[in-house]
């Protein structure tokens, strides 16, 4: 048979591309991490009679050649891209909304984790003395919703957190508005636009609403200047959609360090911490800048040697609110409870504590189990 | 392996073009046989054996009823050897745990050990197969295969070996023994493999996804509206992924020189459930047709015996596609709906106007597919309950309004993608004829590479984001 001219063109054309791939992916070194994915990608597996015979090491193997595939990383935009274009508005779990915004689903609420932790927190109240503050955070996709398609499977994070503040009624605990300090303030940029955190404007204005529920003044905007940290920050939203042509955010702090030491304390040794660790901007997880990332415990200490000392339990993020309360007290303890399993009102009689500020996003605080374990 | 896979396109498929290719004439049958029971045993590493053991038996069986095919009563004694024989292996692997819970639901055989056996890889097909080759050389329509290597390509032949589509030996026999090979072949096989990869991995697998949503709401948050979007979603679904892997196997096949007959002939544009299984599956429905529709009268028995050859005949379709009542149910229901088309639908059909027609079609296609999708209706009153508005359900929910707007060009796409405009349009204007200038043609190809180049860019990246997982340890 003979062939038109055509026909070796597409003939050509497709054994070049079937070639072409498999002679790359034959000759490119396999990796180990994905920067892209943060993870440590799937290594060649050794064929072994035993998994050979179940077939695991078919599966694993076509794991493997899809992990170590030949520009991955390229090819993973190539479909995000594609997403894009059929007008996906989900990917991973994550919105896409207008100027670049993309916001985490919140979707299902776990009821369960967060009737056991709202009584978590109520037998805390009933046992400690002290001064308690109870803030939950809404999230992106609540406060930006104009930013988003207008009917997203979504709860409303206003009621939500309304209802559980109101199970707080017969205790003493001071709830903290942050639903409409940020509400108030929407237009602005409260969230990163590629991370599910709040940004350090976001958290000023959750400061002060923590300062209004204290009754006490905050420090006005206008007294700070904005220092620019990064301007390349891609959060975790954007890792997850792989949606590349989306611009970076840029992370900002407003505080000063001076006169604040931070003390990172794991375990029995302890270490000079910063409020802001710029040597974490060098990595994937920007954010991590702030305090340098989860750990057991964190103490900042500042000049105020008069002012009161506070204990926070809290998601992270909290970290980028902490330096705007240093001016408010002389020390604040910042526990992480996934690595820190102290008793807690030990831990507050041995370090003085005058306050408690429980401080969570409600996306954090719904599935968070180990907050139970934390207040029992 | 599926085809749909990086390891069978950047791996096996070169490996093989180039191995088939180099080697002479002679050499490519035996060659070939080698790459199938690799690309089974792949999936299967030990129901290969059952599998050759199994051809082993045919492939005798065959030459003994060919031999003795004047002695009716030995022949047809070898026949039932070996109909039970592949029977009773498709009854043991896929029917036996089933059965034996239906007894002992019921109450008999309350010892019956349920083994736990799982079901080989395509052995619905190659079994079925097997069938018509021994039926086709006791009725004499071909002869028995002497070459053991030949006789295993035909059952084994990796293009349909998975997924269909069934082979009949008699359409197959002369291209075992030499086939036509060619550039224009070759490129009407990549046209089809690329049609049919596309199809599996960007529309069938995205409206999955879509299905997948809808499937595993909890009642209360599942609306009527969303009910039934799930179901189309599945409808397409089902349809993109069982074409587009039949379309694969047609082009996989012409790429080795064999010409299969198309499996799907655009189902959707039926306009009665008669046309949608004279469009459907086309390979299992022929199947059903000529080896026990036919044999057991068809139509030509009376109208009493016909209905109730219908009703086999559909029994046996649905239990085909899985040991289930639900799958015996949904074959029952297309056994009615052609029983009532048969005796006096269509005529009236046919003086409808044709809007109508699809119509009507088109809802018993969809319902069809809710007691396919849905076959555990205990377990799934909830989404019954949604289709039909009686569990009280809202009408709708504000998440079908937002799946339906970021499905809403993917449908689009899929409607076009079920009918065959874009085909007739093609054909239309750029396929060479005479009379028409060269430079439609060239235009033409020019559009079939660039889709071909685009479309197979497209599904590799799709297949490589598979495995995309950001992991976020920083979450908290």
């Amino acid at each position: 048979m003979k062939g038109r001219k055509s026909d070796y063109v597409i003939l050509g054309l497709f054994l070049l591309f079937l070639y072409g791939i498999a002679a790359a992916n034959l000759f490119t070194k396999d990796r180990l991490f994905s920067q892209m994915e943060n993870r440590m990608l799937a290594q060649r597996p050794k064929a072994e009679l035993k998994t050979v015979l179940s077939g695991k090491f078919m599966e694993e193997y076509e794991t493997y050649m899809t992990d170590q595939f030949v520009a991955r990383d390229a090819f993973i935009r190539i479909k995000s891209l594609g997403e894009r274009t059929l007008g996906k508005k989900i990917n991973n779990g994550v919105y896409y909304g207008e100027d670049g915004y993309l916001a985490e689903q919140l979707q299902d609420l776990d009821e369960k984790q967060l009737d056991k932790n709202m009584e978590a927190l109520k037998r805390f109240l009933d046992n400690t003395d002290k001064k308690v503050y109870f803030a939950l955070i809404p999230g992106s996709v609540e406060i930006n919703r104009d930013r988003f398609f207008p009917f997203l499977p979504e709860p409303d994070q206003k009621e939500v957190i309304r209802e559980l503040y109101k199970q707080t009624e017969e205790t003493d605990v001071v709830c903290v508005d942050m639903y409409g300090a940020l509400w108030e303030r929407r237009e602005e940029a409260l969230f990163y636009r590629t991370d599910h955190h709040w940004t350090s404007l976001g958290a000023y204005y959750g400061y002060r609403a923590f300062m209004e529920a204290k009754k006490e003044a905050a420090v006005a905007l206008s007294d700070y200047t904005e220092t620019v940290r990064s301007e390349t920050f891609y959060g975790t939203l954007y890792s997850k959609t792989g949606a590349f042509w989306i611009a970076p955010d840029r992370i900002t702090t407003y505080v000063e360090e001076d006169g604040i030491q931070v003390e990172r304390v794991e375990g029995k040794t302890t270490a000079d911490g910063l409020l802001y660790d710029e040597s974490r901007l060098e990595k994937k997880d920007k954010y991590s800048m702030f305090l340098g990332g989860n750990q057991p415990l964190a103490i900042l200490r500042t000049d105020n040697w008069d002012a009161p000392k506070l204990l926070v339990i809290r998601d992270s993020y909290f970290d980028s609110m902490a330096p705007f309360l240093t001016p408010h007290y002389s020390e604040i303890y910042i526990v992480d409870f996934r690595y820190n399993r102290a008793d807690v009102s030990q831990f507050m009689e041995e370090t003085g504590i005058d306050e408690v500020f429980i401080c969570y996003s409600l996306a954090n605080f719904h599935q968070d189990a180990n907050f139970g374990l934390v207040l029992k | 392996m599926l085809f749909s896979s990086l390891l069978f396109l950047f791996a096996f498929l070169p490996i093989v073009l180039l191995l088939y290719y180099l080697l002479p004439a002679r050499w490519r049958n035996p060659a070939l046989l080698v790459f199938n029971l690799f690309f089974y045993g792949w999936g299967e590493p030990v129901y290969v054996l059952l599998m050759l053991v199994s051809i082993l038996a045919d492939y005798i069986l065959g030459i003994g009823i060919e031999k003795y095919r004047n002695k009716k009563v030995l022949a047809k004694c070898l026949v039932a050897v070996s109909a039970v024989w592949n029977l009773g292996l498709l009854f043991f692997f896929k029917y036996f745990v089933f059965t034996a819970e239906s007894l002992q639901a019921v109450g008999l055989f309350r010892d019956l050990p349920l083994l736990s056996v799982s079901l080989p890889i395509g052995i619905s097909f190659y079994t079925f197969q097997k069938l018509s080759y021994i039926i086709d050389v006791y009725r004499g329509t071909c002869e028995g295969q002497k070459n053991f290597v030949d006789f295993s390509v035909f059952v084994t032949l990796f293009p349909q070996l998975i997924a269909g589509p069934i082979l009949q030996y008699k359409d197959l026999a002369a291209q075992l023994k030499s086939r036509i090979y060619g550039v224009a072949k070759m490129r009407e096989g990549i046209r089809c493999f690329t049609v049919g990869l596309c199809k599996k991995v960007l529309l069938a697998n995205s409206i999955g996804e879509l299905w997948n949503y809808y499937r595993q709401l909890e009642t209360g948050q599942l609306s009527v509206l969303g009910a039934w979007i799930g179901l189309l979603a599945f409808g397409f679904q089902i349809y993109f992924d069982f074409s587009g892997y039949s379309d694969m196997a047609v082009g996989l096949g012409k790429m080795l020189g064999f010409d299969f007959k198309m499996n799907f002939n655009y189902p959707y544009i039926s306009r009665s459930v008669t046309e949608f299984w004279r469009r459907w599956h086309i390979s299992l429905s022929s199947w059903f047709r000529d080896y026990l529709y036919i044999p057991l009268g068809g139509n030509r028995k009376g109208r009493a015996r016909w209905m109730i050859n219908i009703f086999i005949v559909w029994a046996a379709t649905g239990i085909w596609h899985g040991a289930h009542v639900g799958f015996l149910l949904w074959g029952l229901y297309y056994a009615l709906l052609l029983m009532a088309e048969k005796l006096w639908l269509l005529k009236r059909l046919e003086k409808m106007p044709s809007w109508f027609c699809h119509i009507y079609a088109c809802f018993f296609m969809i319902v069809g597919w809710a007691i396919f999708a849905l076959p555990d209706m205990a377990d799934k009153k909830g989404y019954w309950g949604a289709l039909t508005g009686l569990n009280g359900a809202a009408v709708y929910e504000a998440g079908d309004l937002f799946q339906l707007a970021g499905y809403a060009l993917l449908f689009v796409i899929l409607i076009l993608a079920s009918l065959p405009w874009g085909k007739q349009l093609f054909e239309k204007f750029f396929v060479p004829k005479k009379g028409r200038g060269r430079i439609w043609e060239m235009v033409g190809s020019l559009f079939e590479t660039v889709c071909i180049c685009a479309g197979l860019l497209l599904a590799t990246a799709y297949l490589v984001d598979s495995t995309y997982n950001p992991f976020l340890y920083f979450r908290f």
